[in-house]
């Protein structure tokens, strides 16, 4: 069982934000077989890296120039870049269009469906899909995922049914952060903020007892 | 009169049993050349069976072989990520920013895929990407290289192997 002290030190947040997530994540680790310490590091870490140690658990999308570029380099030209800067709408609708079972730009799914929750879930396919295995209708109502009872429940639900928890058990960081950052295992990318994830990853073993 | 009966009897006699025995000599050739046709069958099936014996041990070897050998390659690689964190330091991370145009052409090289869009400013800017992630994730796509290297290896011997084994 986790204790909000052992929470604050894996995010390092504030004790109060981290008694506000404890209850929450608690019964969806359990209930989602997140039930060794190793696991449960691993998932922690990368819950933290994705919400910002659970502080964003909805994706502004609203970015400067170059932070634009940065985060979507594949998918926002330089040229292109200024029509999207502090345009969260129009930028949602432009990079996540037709993907994850979104429509296409039009659709208006890519702003719709962005990231929520505390694994930052994006994508109407995603959101159904977590949807059905919490008992939650998230692809009618995508902004329930904010809620840390739903968004914490849907973190471990994606976390298992992506087979996470045996990657864990491997303690294989660069896998599981690829799966969560770059859709799958098999790629060779360098998935966003892999320096940070595996320093969080370090942080909640220790703060777990896990011997490295 | 009862000379010439008794003469033509023994001949009589000596033909039945010459028959007899012809018939005899002919049931122990055939039993013979069946015999003889079961043995070839069987050494037959003797020699199939030593070689399906041999390449069965041969696969076992070559499979044993190729699991121990990948074992090895895993652990090595794991052993050397473990390491990045000594090697490659905070203070490292903190000297050195990766430009996000190393990002793109590493990407891009990793994954078999053409370099989308062309060059511009942007690709000169800090990626965010930490130089120990870069050598993280650089070594285990070395690892993965050495693994289906060593799988590949595994699967020719084992091929090699079978050939050999043929007749």
């Amino acid at each position: 069982m986790l204790t909000a002290p052992q929470l604050a030190q894996i995010m390092q947040c504030p004790l109060t934000r981290a008694q506000r997530w404890v209850g929450p994540l608690n019964p969806a680790m359990k209930r989602f077989s997140i039930t060794t310490p190793v696991r449960a590091a691993h998932f922690l870490a990368q819950v933290g890296h994705e919400s910002l140690s659970l502080s964003r658990v909805e994706e502004s999308l609203s970015y400067s120039r170059d932070r634009l570029l940065e985060v979507f380099s594949s998918r926002v030209t330089e040229k292109d870049a200024d029509t999207y800067v502090r345009q969260p709408i129009k930028l949602g609708n432009h990079v996540y269009a037709s993907r994850n079972g979104n429509g296409n730009e039009a659709s208006g799914d890519g702003y719709l469906f962005r990231g929520r929750g505390p694994m930052q879930h994006t994508g109407r396919g995603n959101y159904r899909r977590v949807g059905q295995l919490i008992g939650e209708p998230l692809e009618d109502q995508p902004a329930l995922l904010i809620a840390p009872e739903v968004g914490a429940m849907a973190a471990a639900a994606y976390w298992q049914d992506a087979g996470l928890n045996g990657y864990a058990d491997a303690r294989d960081v660069l896998a599981i952060s690829r799966i969560i950052n770059l859709g799958r295992a098999t790629s060779r990318a360098i998935p966003n903020g892999m320096a940070d994830r595996t320093a969080r990853t370090r942080r909640a073993l220790e703060a777990l007892g896990v011997r490295s | 009169m009862n000379r010439a009966i008794f003469l033509l009897a023994l001949v009589l006699a000596t033909l039945g049993l010459a028959t007899c025995q012809q018939q005899r000599i002919s049931a122990a050739r055939a039993g013979e050349v069946r015999a003889t046709q079961e043995l070839r069958a069987a050494l037959v099936a003797h020699s199939d069976t030593k070689q399906q014996l041999l390449a069965a041990l041969s696969a076992t070897t070559v499979v044993t072989k190729y699991v121990d050998r990948v074992q090895l390659v895993r652990e090595r690689g794991a052993t050397v990520i473990k390491e990045i964190p000594v090697y490659v330091t905070p203070t490292a991370d903190a000297a050195c920013a990766i430009p996000a145009g190393f990002v793109r052409v590493h990407n891009a090289a990793a994954e078999g895929t053409p370099l989308g869009g062309a060059a511009g400013d942007a690709d000169a800017a800090p990626s965010g990407v930490a130089l120990s992630a870069v050598a993280e994730v650089t070594a285990a796509n070395y690892g993965t290289c050495h693994e289906l290297a060593a799988q590949v290896e595994g699967l020719q011997d084992y091929i090699r192997g079978q050939r050999e084994a043929q007749p």
